[in-house]
């Protein structure tokens, strides 16, 4: 019984080769990923031997962001530690800025650019094997990993680091990795001193620390909006105003041309992240939020609150705003993911990971975690904006 | 020999039920042990000054912010004790008349079969979750409190008072007192209840039979029979009052203010944060060592106040037994 089910198997497996040829679209080739599987929309093809996946999608999952050079036809590939540019049709490439050939290049298949996988994914730093019995791509990167990696800095960047060092963890059992908090600055001192492997911040680097050695690198954004009730006449308001407004300066809804009412501050419980980026966004240690201001525990009380006063004003991550209450056009610009993606948005800030010299070894890996699909998967729903 | 046999038996059991006591206490004492040893730092520093100063909703502000050189450890926490002291009391005080009249009713004015639904529905209510009492709370009493009590005018002068500025939406010492009291009724009522059923049947008949009214056998000899029990009631459920953490975050406004007698009424319209509530609401900022200390210092003073109580418990129960 046995070996008939294997001979039909090898049989089968036999014909398909014979129909199929040498090129073709590989039915049933699967891209596996520190063990789960990759899904693409566009099925790997098998090309002289190599099987050639969508570059977005292994790229990404290794924690590259992609770009695609229409000039030069080219392909590129930047992780924390790697930089890959792979022209289509080509075989030479460009790994760290050393030429590298590969046996098959880049192609275009429906307007699809495909690359080799096992080449991309090897300069990317993972390891990559064949298994012939069940058609499938192994990529080891993220599992397997060993040693300590001690992870400290920002309150904001932290509860990211931590949900991805647990979920790292997990893939690697042999690595250990601890997160802690104490500020920015803390993250910056502890990078430069070595006390720390990766430093986290939340604002951006200074000119003197970027010339001491340390490398930011960006794992997505922090975006505040300032909200207010619906039935509020106010439309928009500047820094200044807003500063203004949670100091207690102004105290009347008139005094920025609403109605004659008190205005009712909503603010967050110490700790919070969305109350560390208010801060260092709008007030910017020029005033602190007044006392008497009522303090909540999370963004979605601060949005209940501010939907059922209509003389409240609060704030929240970009990522809650939704149409129970209205976000306040900031400095002329509405405030929308879109806007905060270009730049154009006032209360935008960087959140980062930096080492001490080019990220290597586990503390790569660990940048490349925060920026692979998991991880900005992650970053995305402790409210912050992804990358990509 | 059978003999011999049950008296092996009997001891073993004996020395599980022993060992089990002796985890138990061990487990307590621990407990203590590593609340005091957490709270140690800054309950050295605050001394007394923890429930005598005044300022904790900016002492943790300014504390999260501190690099650890910097940190004072000193924090003053009389706002929270005294809006811990006047949730309580306030609840107290709507409770205990609506309790023990509920129980009255259901022990002595109603159909037996009204009275067994009203009973378990009594006991159903004091079993719910804090935690809806407080959405319930936020839902319907602060909105309630916002629309019958605070004036847009009154709104806009609070914010200029010179005695202690504030924002009046609702949440306050008030809406705690309200939800607060509605959540310890049940328990209160179940409480009386069981202490009026106590009651022995012949002291109830005797007074029947000399021509008393009910409601005055109820007032003049049913209560008094079952003062003790009716303390005890109160006592346990003064104790929930104070422990009462999430339905009062929920509520109460969370900043640490002193209800001022001088503002008249709107001194219950004060926005206010009890011990409990503080560990929950400031949790967050946790990872600051100063900022941990002083929540399990309001732990250290939230079971100091929950000993003195229970204690209170057994003298009260004391002396109603001597008289």
């Amino acid at each position: 019984m046995k070996d008939l089910k294997t001979k039909v198997i090898v049989l089968t497996m036999m014909l398909c080769f014979v129909l199929v040829g040498t090129a073709s679209a590989a039915e049933g080739i699967k891209v596996n990923v520190d063990g789960s599987a990759l899904n693409m929309d566009v099925a790997p093809v098998m090309q002289e031997g190599r099987v050639l996946v969508p570059f977005r999608f292994i790229a990404e999952n290794l924690g590259g962001i992609v770009s695609w050079d229409a000039g030069s036809q080219t392909v590129k590939i930047v992780t924390a530690d790697k930089n890959v540019s792979l022209p289509v049709g080509q075989t030479t490439a460009t790994v760290n800025g050393t030429a590298q050939t590969l046996d098959v290049p880049a192609t275009v298949v429906d307007g699809r650019t495909l690359v080799p996988v096992r080449f991309v994914a090897e300069s990317l730093g993972a390891d990559v094997s064949w298994d012939d019995a069940t058609q499938t791509v192994n990529v080891k990167y993220f599992s397997g990993i060993t040693g300590t990696l001690k992870v400290g800095g920002s309150t904001t960047v932290l509860p990211v680091a931590q949900a991805s060092a647990d979920a790292l963890m997990k893939l690697s059992p042999g690595l250990s990795v601890t997160v802690t908090g104490g500020g920015s600055g803390v993250g910056t001192s502890g990078a430069k001193d070595g006390t720390l492997n990766i430093g986290m911040q939340s604002s951006d680097l200074k000119q003197e620390d970027k010339a001491a050695g340390l490398v930011p690198v960006s794992v997505g954004r922090d975006a505040i909006v300032v909200i207010v009730n619906k039935a509020n006449t106010v439309e928009a308001l500047t820094r200044e105003q807003i500063k203004k407004i949670f100091s207690g300066e102004i105290k009347n809804w008139q005094d920025v041309g609403g109605k004659n009412a008190a205005i009712v501050l909503h603010t967050r419980e110490a700790g919070s992240g969305t109350l560390d980026g208010f801060n260092s966004l709008i007030m910017k240690k020029e005033a602190e939020i007044d006392a008497i201001a009522e303090p909540h525990a999370s963004n979605p009380l601060v949005k209940q609150a501010v939907a059922n006063d209509e003389n409240a004003i609060g704030f929240l991550s970009l990522g809650h705003l939704d149409t129970s209450v209205k976000g306040i056009v900031a400095e002329g610009v509405v405030a929308s993911e879109a806007n905060a993606a270009t730049g154009q948005y006032p209360f935008v800030r960087n959140l980062w990971l930096s080492t001490k010299g080019t990220p290597s070894g586990q503390a790569a890996k660990f940048i490349n975690f925060v920026r692979s699909v998991k991880g900005q998967q992650i970053l995305a729903s402790e409210d912050f904006i992804p990358l990509r | 020999m059978k003999s011999n046999k049950r008296m092996v038996k009997d001891n073993i059991f004996k020395h599980i039920l022993l060992v089990s006591a002796v985890l138990g206490g061990l487990m307590i004492a621990f407990i203590f042990v590593f609340i005091f040893i957490k709270a140690w730092g800054v309950l050295s520093v605050s001394g007394l000054g923890f429930i005598t100063e005044t300022g904790f909703s900016e002492q943790i502000r300014d504390s999260y912010y501190l690099a650890a050189g910097e940190q004072t450890w000193f924090f003053g926490t009389k706002g929270l004790f005294i809006a811990t002291l006047l949730t309580t009391a306030g609840a107290l005080l709507l409770a205990v008349p609506l309790g023990i009249g509920t129980a009255v009713i259901v022990c002595e004015f109603s159909h037996r079969a009204i009275a067994r639904m009203l009973s378990s529905v009594i006991r159903l209510l004091a079993s719910i979750p804090s935690i809806i009492y407080g959405l319930i709370g936020l839902m319907v009493v602060v909105p309630y409190i916002k629309d019958s009590f605070i004036s847009p005018e009154l709104q806009i002068q609070y914010l200029y008072d010179p005695i202690m500025r504030m924002q009046l939406s609702g949440k306050s010492l008030l809406a705690g007192i309200i939800v607060l009291g509605i959540m310890i009724m049940p328990i209160l009522t179940a409480l009386t209840v069981d202490a009026i059923k106590a009651v022995p049947k012949s002291y109830k008949e005797a007074g029947l039979g000399l021509g008393i009214s009910h409601w005055r056998v109820v007032t003049k000899i049913l209560l008094p029979a079952a003062k003790s029990g009716l303390f005890a009631g109160i006592i346990l459920a003064a104790g929930r009052g104070i422990g009462e953490a999430i339905a009062l975050s929920m509520v109460s406004g969370g900043i640490s203010n002193v209800p001022q007698v001088a503002h008249g009424g709107v001194f219950f319209l004060t926005p206010v944060l009890t011990l409990a509530s503080a560990i929950v609401n400031k949790s967050e900022a946790m990872s600051v060592a100063a900022i941990e200390s002083a929540l399990f210092s309001c732990g250290v003073v939230l079971i100091l106040t929950s000993m003195l109580f229970s204690l209170s418990t057994r003298l009260v129960e004391r002396a109603v037994k001597m008289k």
